[in-house]
Order: C-alpha cells, then sequence, then structure tokens
C-alpha cells in the first residue's frame, strides 16, 4: 500500500495540470467544422510565414504584355491589369491579413481588456467614465469611425489597422468589465481582500486569470472581423496603397474586370473569404470547447 | 490585555425600500489569547460585524454611522485605505464559511498562499514558496510540497478549508476571525477543523472571534460568547454561564431549542415568530413579539446592555439592579 501510494498520486500530479487543457483540446478535435478551421488556419499561417519561400516572384513586378492573363501553368492564378502575378499577390496578401489580425486584435485587447478591468473592478465615477466613453465609441457604425480615425491617421495599411483597433476595444472593455464586476462579488476574491493585498494585485494576478478564457475565444472570432474590416478599409481606398499586395485593395483594383476577367477580383476575394472562414470555424469551435459548463462533463 | 475592542458600532445599508441598520450600537472586546464566540441567527448582523472590523464594506451600500473599532488602541474606521491594507491578512486575517469557492480555481494552491509572504513580510518567491510548504504542512494536509503545486479542485472541502487557515494564518495575525468556518462541512471534518484551530491558537497564541450560529461549535471552542439578536448584542458572558445560568429570554430560546440525547422524542421546541423586518424594527425590545416574558414596558422601552457582576445583558427584566420587570407586572 505504502509504496504504491506516493507513485500513483504523482502520476495524477503531473496530469492534473495538463488535464484541463487537455480536455479542450479533446474537444476540439471532436468538433469537425474547428478541425476544418484549423486546417484553413493552418494552411494559410504556413502560406504567410513560408511565402517568399513559395513564390520567387515579386509581388509588384509588372509584366505589361502579359495583362489580364486567365489561370495557366506559368501563373495558376492568372495575372492582373498590370501583368502582375496574382498567386504571388495573394500569397503576400495573406501575409498582411496575418499582421492584420494580429495588430488590430493586440491593439484592441492592450487597450479594452485594461480598461474594462479598471471599470469593472474600481466601480463608481471611474467606471461611469469609462463606460460613457466606450458608449460612444460603440454608437458609431465602427467601419464608419474607422474610415474617419484612418483619414486622420493618414493611408497606408498599418495606419489602417491601428484604425480598426481603436474602434474594436470597446468590446472587450464591454467584455471583461462583466467578467469582472460578476467575479469581484466571489468568495475567494473577498479572501484575497481579507489578505490585505493592493486593488492592482488583485486585478491583475486574481481576476484577470479568471477572465482570459473569454478573452481568448472572443479574440478568435474577431480575428476574422478583423481582417474583413481592414480589407473594407483597403477596398475603399484609405488602407493599403499601390502597389501593396493587400487582399482588400487587390479586390477593388480588380473589380472593374470581374464580367471580362473574373480570376483579377475573384481570386483575392476567395482568400480573404476561405481565411475569415477558416478563422471563425476555428473560433466557434473553441467557444464551445472552452464552455466551462461542458468541461466538467 | 483588551486586544480588540469594538465600541457602540452602527452600520446601515441603503436599499430601495429604506435604510436597514445591520449592525445597531454593538460593543464587545477580545482579550489577547481568547476565542469570543458571536452567536446569532442568520441575519442578526454578525457577518456585517465583521466585515466591518476588516472594513470590507467598501463598494457596497453600506455606512458606518457611529462607533469605534479600537485594536491596539488604534481606530480602525479612522484608517486610510492602504493603513488597513497593512492590518488585513498580517495583523487580523480571515476565513470564510464556504471553502469550496473561496480559492481561486485557475490559481494554484502555492501561488495563493504566497501572496500575502510576499506582501506583509517582504519574502522572495523561494522563501515564500518554502514556507507555504511549511503552512501546509502545520495544517495538516499530506504530501505539502506536491499539493503547493495542485490547483484547488483537486481538494476536498476539508482540505480546502484547511488551505484556507494557511492562509489566513501565514504572516502570524494577532486576531483570527473565522466566520462560519465549519459550516459547509460535515460533521467529521468540521471536528477536525475545530481541533486544528484549537490547536493553532495556542501555537501561535492569538486571539478568535469565532462567528457562528452553532452552538455546538461556540461550546467546545470559546471562552466567552457574545449573543446577537437583530443587530444588537443581548448578552455577554463566559460560555459556562451561557450554557449553564443563560439570563436573556432569547439566550434560553437558543440552548432550549437544542435537542439533547435526555430530551423526550417528539416536537423539537421553536422560538415562536421569525425575526424582525430589518426595516421595519418593532419598538421597544426587538425580541418583545417573541419573548414569552415580554412586558408592556418591552414595547415601549429599548434595554440596553446592563452589566451584572462579569456579564451583561440587555433585557428590561434586569434593569432595576436584578429585579424581574416581567415578574412585577
Amino acid at each position: 500500500m505504502r509504496a504504491i501510494e506516493p507513485t500513483r498520486s504523482a502520476v495524477d500530479e503531473a496530469a492534473a495540470p495538463e488535464r484541463q487543457r487537455f480536455k479542450v483540446w479533446r474537444r476540439l478535435m471532436r468538433n469537425p467544422s474547428g478541425v476544418a478551421g484549423m486546417v484553413i488556419m493552418g494552411i494559410f499561417l504556413l502560406v504567410a510565414v513560408a511565402g517568399p519561400y513559395l513564390v520567387k516572384a515579386d509581388p509588384a513586378a509588372q509584366d505589361l504584355p502579359l495583362r489580364l492573363q486567365g489561370p495557366s501553368s506559368a501563373h495558376p492564378f492568372g495575372t492582373d491589369q498590370l501583368g502582375r502575378d496574382i498567386l504571388t499577390r495573394v500569397v503576400y496578401g495573406t501575409r498582411i491579413s496575418v499582421q492584420v489580425g494580429a495588430l488590430v486584435l493586440f491593439v484592441a485587447v492592450t487597450i479594452g481588456v485594461p480598461l474594462g478591468a479598471i471599470a469593472g473592478y474600481t466601480g463608481g465615477w471611474v467606471d461611469e467614465v469609462i463606460m460613457r466613453i466606450t458608449d460612444i465609441f460603440l454608437s458609431f457604425p465602427s467601419i464608419v469611425l474607422a474610415m474617419a480615425i484612418s483619414v486622420v491617421l493618414g493611408k497606408g495599411i498599418y495606419n489602417a489597422m491601428l484604425a480598426v483597433g481603436l474602434v474594436w476595444w470597446p468590446w472587450y472593455t464591454r467584455l471583461v468589465r462583466g467578467q469582472i464586476l460578476s467575479l469581484k462579488q466571489s468568495d475567494f476574491i473577498r479572501a484575497v481582500e481579507s489578505q490585505g493585498l493592493s486593488p492592482f494585485r488583485i486585478v491583475w494576478h486574481h481576476l484577470l486569470p479568471n477572465t482570459l478564457a473569454t478573452i481568448t475565444v472572443q479574440a478568435s472570432l474577431d480575428v476574422g472581423y478583423a481582417i474583413l474590416a481592414t480589407a473594407g478599409l483597403s477596398f475603399i481606398g484609405l488602407g493599403a496603397q499601390p502597389p501593396t499586395p493587400e487582399l482588400g485593395s487587390m479586390v477593388a483594383e480588380g473589380r472593374q474586370y470581374l464580367t471580362t476577367s473574373w480570376w483579377v477580383p475573384m481570386l483575392p476575394g476567395l482568400a480573404i473569404f476561405f481565411t475569415v472562414m477558416g478563422v471563425n470555424l476555428f473560433g466557434d469551435a473553441l467557444r464551445d470547447a472552452m464552455d466551462p459548463r461542458e468541461i466538467g462533463r | 490585555m483588551t486586544l480588540l475592542e469594538v465600541q457602540d458600532l452602527t452600520t446601515e445599508f441603503r436599499t430601495e425600500d429604506g435604510i436597514v441598520r445591520a449592525v445597531d450600537g454593538v460593543s464587545f472586546h477580545v482579550v489577547r489569547g481568547e476565542t469570543l464566540g458571536l452567536v446569532g441567527e442568520s441575519g442578526s448582523g454578525k457577518s456585517v460585524t465583521s466585515l466591518c472590523i476588516m472594513r470590507l464594506l467598501q463598494g457596497t451600500s453600506a455606512r458606518t454611522t457611529r462607533g469605534r473599532i479600537l485594536f491596539e488602541g488604534e481606530d480602525l474606521l479612522k484608517k486610510d485605505e492602504s493603513g488597513m491594507r497593512h492590518i488585513r491578512g498580517n495583523q487580523i486575517s480571515m476565513i470564510f464559511q464556504e471553502p469550496m469557492t473561496s480559492l481561486n480555481p485557475v490559481l494554484t494552491v502555492g501561488f495563493q498562499i504566497i501572496e500575502a509572504l510576499k506582501i506583509h513580510e517582504g519574502l522572495t518567491d523561494a522563501e515564500a514558496s518554502e514556507k507555504a510548504v511549511e503552512l501546509l504542512r502545520m495544517v495538516g494536509i499530506p504530501s505539502p510540497d506536491r499539493r503547493v503545486k495542485e490547483f484547488p479542485h483537486r481538494l476536498s472541502g476539508g482540505m480546502r478549508q484547511r488551505v484556507m487557515i494557511a492562509m489566513a494564518l501565514s504572516c502570524s495575525p494577532k486576531l483570527l476571525i473565522a466566520d462560519e468556518p465549519t459550516t459547509a462541512l460535515d460533521v467529521t471534518v468540521q471536528a477536525q477543523i475545530l481541533d486544528l484551530m484549537r490547536r493553532l491558537k495556542i501555537e501561535l497564541g492569538m486571539s478568535i472571534l469565532l462567528i457562528t450560529h452553532d452552538l455546538g461549535v461556540i461550546a467546545g471552542m470559546a471562552h466567552r460568547v457574545a449573543v446577537m439578536y437583530a443587530g444588537q448584542i443581548v448578552e455577554v458572558a463566559s460560555a459556562d454561564d451561557i450554557f449553564n445560568a443563560p439570563l436573556h429570554p432569547y439566550t434560553e430560546g437558543l440552548l432550549y431549542s437544542i435537542p439533547t440525547l435526555d430530551t423526550p422524542r417528539g416536537k423539537l421546541h421553536v422560538i415562536e415568530g421569525t425575526v424582525p423586518d430589518p426595516i421595519h424594527m418593532p419598538p421597544g425590545c426587538r425580541f418583545h413579539p417573541r419573548c414569552a416574558e415580554a412586558s408592556p414596558r418591552c414595547r415601549l422601552q429599548m434595554p440596553h446592555l446592563i452589566h451584572l457582576g462579569d456579564r451583561s445583558v440587555a433585557c428590561l427584566k434586569y434593569a432595576n439592579g436584578g429585579t424581574g420587570e416581567a415578574s412585577a407586572q
């Protein structure tokens, strides 16, 4: 008995922290649309990372005699109105989209989460001020506000990302504030308060770790919309400027050829479609897999 | 020798229906090294009193309108928030009723223990982790060096309450406030936890303010007992006096409603009626609607605590030097 006892609990021990994560992973793998989303996302991430090694050409290299060529073995996605290879441009565009997703969410989360935590934990007039500013941001249609901000910041893909991030943070503020409001009533927060911890420690060490799952799920659902919104800004000419191979601006520049040379706007458009769909499928599956009510089962 | 002295403490909550005076002119003291039991039904203001002492009612609609809370001669109500943070967890600690929800589910047991050690004792991470293992061993948790790395969901209720006690005692506080520490635990575990608290109290030489509605717990733990009813203290006496010679009719009623082995089978004794609505407190003595010995005067005049030797009671029966008012009718 004595000899077995420690061994068994040591095994349990090692499994304990991983078990929760493992459970999420297993639940994710059981969901077919989640797997599909992960496969699509995986392909796009691979293309983004390995892009320059996959396609050798310069995305801005023009070849005017070969304008508007249909898909062929030399140019699998065809060429555009300036004779540029569309596959090369889509690959580089995917790199930009991945950056867009990451940067927009980085901006939104860095601004939104701390503000939501402060508002939720402090309460009173601080909460009032933060939440009314949030309301002001949310009362504008987000794409209109993003347009206005990117006009002020100036054209360019990074400014467009920043603009989208700057209209996105209020969602995180609301989300985190709501979570903190309910968490701060919990017994374990009263317990750490009775230990004399500072408000900063309580929020940073004890409250925010509890909101991490929710923030992760929300962020994974938002990546797709962020890419879409930034592509939208580029489409109307505020984001990426020629000759940047951004998928949204490629659709915009190619749309007049839709009836004669469909591949020019359609293939970049499909690239946007698949990226966003992959991310959304993954986000939905992740939300289901991380649902705490489901995890116990 | 007095460690904590609460004087005339009055705390009100603003609600939509009016002002609720949850604690009304409460006075008591805790001597160094003693265990004071604070007994009362749910809603009698026991927990609010303890949260007042810790000043943990900010952010609610509660307002302390009167009174002083002297801890080692210093009025806690006059301290600022950072001064209070130095007291909490360091000089006065608290353990709560619900061990199942009092630990943060996403943090390891060890992390939660070392937080207070780092702040109050200025220990480094390594020193604090070492002390956390020691503390877990002190509260009787087997293989503490492994348990510190575990998440709370792996521990049973009794184990979690031991962890809570370890956290509360980590900085050797002078006063431990235990708010219904065993109510959520089953009976055998209750006994273990109470044993542990008794042992640690002697080892660490601290005082305990034990809040409970369970007179059995009081009998085993407390030196002195303060009985609360509807926000007021109605009787304070040594545990022996409370159990053997209660003065207040409410205390008598409480004791009488505990079934004992030699009580004949049949209906359990209850105190008739219910705790009064806190917004519409009855005039006079708050217990008079439920009191078998109430006189017309009890409806008009609010009794104050009067001292009879080393004990005190708030009942008009004893208001004239011990002459029973009810019997004079």
